[in-house]
């Protein structure tokens, strides 16, 4: 619901009306406790971004955007039969692996394009990625009080309404959306003063997660 | 601490409209997005010597894609096996490539058509590894994977709050 209200404010997402809980409880199942909408939109579609060197970019029309630090982890040959603890996912592994590489840690980040081929993706790298501790995840997201997740919270998750409301381009859109978020140019839906935005990709027991950020550490 | 992507940056970005069942190749999908991400950043195919992608063998390839655009002199091109797990290899990919010399400017992208993968079988199925297993017990997408990883949440939750008992989505 929290993503679909961002995507009111983004012309290219294929889906951009609000819904209620009660439109969610009366979806269908698609595999509980999953309904449709925890599911995203397979869509057609292309992503392309263009990565050179930060002298270059010096010369270039858009304030450019640095890549801070990457970090994958890739578990037990990608099986989720195998998984060790299903209530967390690669980011588990991911996450003190990017932190430390960057010297970042969650509260630095100001917007968070988090995978979301599902609702649960979200919630349980959310978790992993340290911005709440485990279980707490409703929590922080809960839709009619105040959630921390979005605008005039602690950090914004998905403005662009994530791949459950713009369509699923694996992800890449994630980091088209933090690029337009870091230069400034993100219009109506522009998330003031973002300097870093953590993208993230992958679920289950594989996946990675890469930092941005308007200049270099 | 390791600062090894220090020096690389996203210069451009570029997009085909987003629609379902569009009739549209992913060659022409991910040509236009590789032209709108070089027309953003005022760089032209002559700039270009780099192409990665990443794609569960339902893509337009690197050359194909560079060679649709103009590119006709590659010196770098990567096409990574994967889905939503290796987008962040990918990308830190052309970063290191930029870093280590081996191309000046990168163009990364993702095209996903309705025709080419998700949401149907067409013909017959067959699955390998692990996958053998647990076909014939009809666990064989994503939907039905992650929806397990939840269930273990929502218990894990539960037990340790005593929350109600009775669960009515993810979502919740």
């Amino acid at each position: 619901m929290q993503e679909r209200d961002h995507a009111v404010r983004n012309p290219h997402a294929v889906a951009r009306s609000p819904i209620t809980l009660d439109d969610y409880l009366n979806s269908r199942w698609i595999s509980e406790p999953f309904r449709l909408f925890d599911c995203c939109y397979k869509i057609d579609g292309a992503v392309a971004i263009v990565v050179t060197s930060a002298e270059r970019a010096a010369d270039l029309p858009h304030r450019p955007v640095h890549l801070l630090g990457a970090a994958d982890s890739n578990r037990f040959g990608g099986s989720v039969d195998q998984w060790d603890d299903l209530s967390c996912m690669y980011s588990r592994d991911t996450a003190p692996r990017l932190w430390s590489r960057t010297g970042l840690r969650p509260a630095d980040i100001d917007v968070a394009c988090m995978y979301d081929c599902f609702t649960f993706t979200v919630m349980a790298t959310f978790e992993d990625f340290g911005f709440c501790a485990k279980g707490e995840v409703g929590d922080y997201f809960r839709y009619f009080r105040a959630s921390r997740a979005t605008y005039g919270g602690d950090v914004v998750v998905n403005p662009h309404g994530g791949l459950l409301s713009e369509g699923y381009i694996h992800g890449l859109n994630h980091h088209y959306e933090a690029v337009l978020q870091l230069r400034g140019d993100a219009g109506d839906r522009q998330v003031r003063g973002a300097e870093t935005a953590l993208v993230t990709s992958g679920a289950g027991p594989f996946g990675g997660a890469l930092v941005y950020g308007t200049a270099a550490l | 601490m390791s600062r090894s992507l220090e020096g690389a940056a996203v210069v451009g970005i570029g997009r085909s409209p987003f629609m379902r069942s569009s009739g549209r190749t992913t060659l022409s999908m991910a040509a236009q997005a590789a032209r709108e991400a070089l027309a953003d950043c005022g760089l032209t195919a002559a700039d270009v010597d780099g192409f990665t992608c990443y794609s569960t063998g339902d893509s337009a390839g690197p050359s194909q894609v560079a060679h649709a655009i103009g590119v006709d002199d590659l010196g770098w091109s990567l096409s990574v096996l994967g889905g939503g797990n290796i987008v962040t290899s990918t990308v830190a990919g052309a970063a290191a490539a930029v870093l280590s010399g081996q191309a000046e400017v990168v163009v990364v992208y993702r095209v996903l058509g309705s025709q080419t993968r998700y949401g149907r079988a067409l013909e017959r199925i067959e699955v390998d590894g692990e996958g053998q297993f647990a076909g014939p017990h009809g666990y064989l997408v994503p939907p039905q994977w992650f929806a397990m990883f939840c269930r273990r949440h929502q218990l894990r939750v539960r037990l340790h709050r005593g929350g109600p008992g009775r669960h009515r989505g993810a979502g919740t």
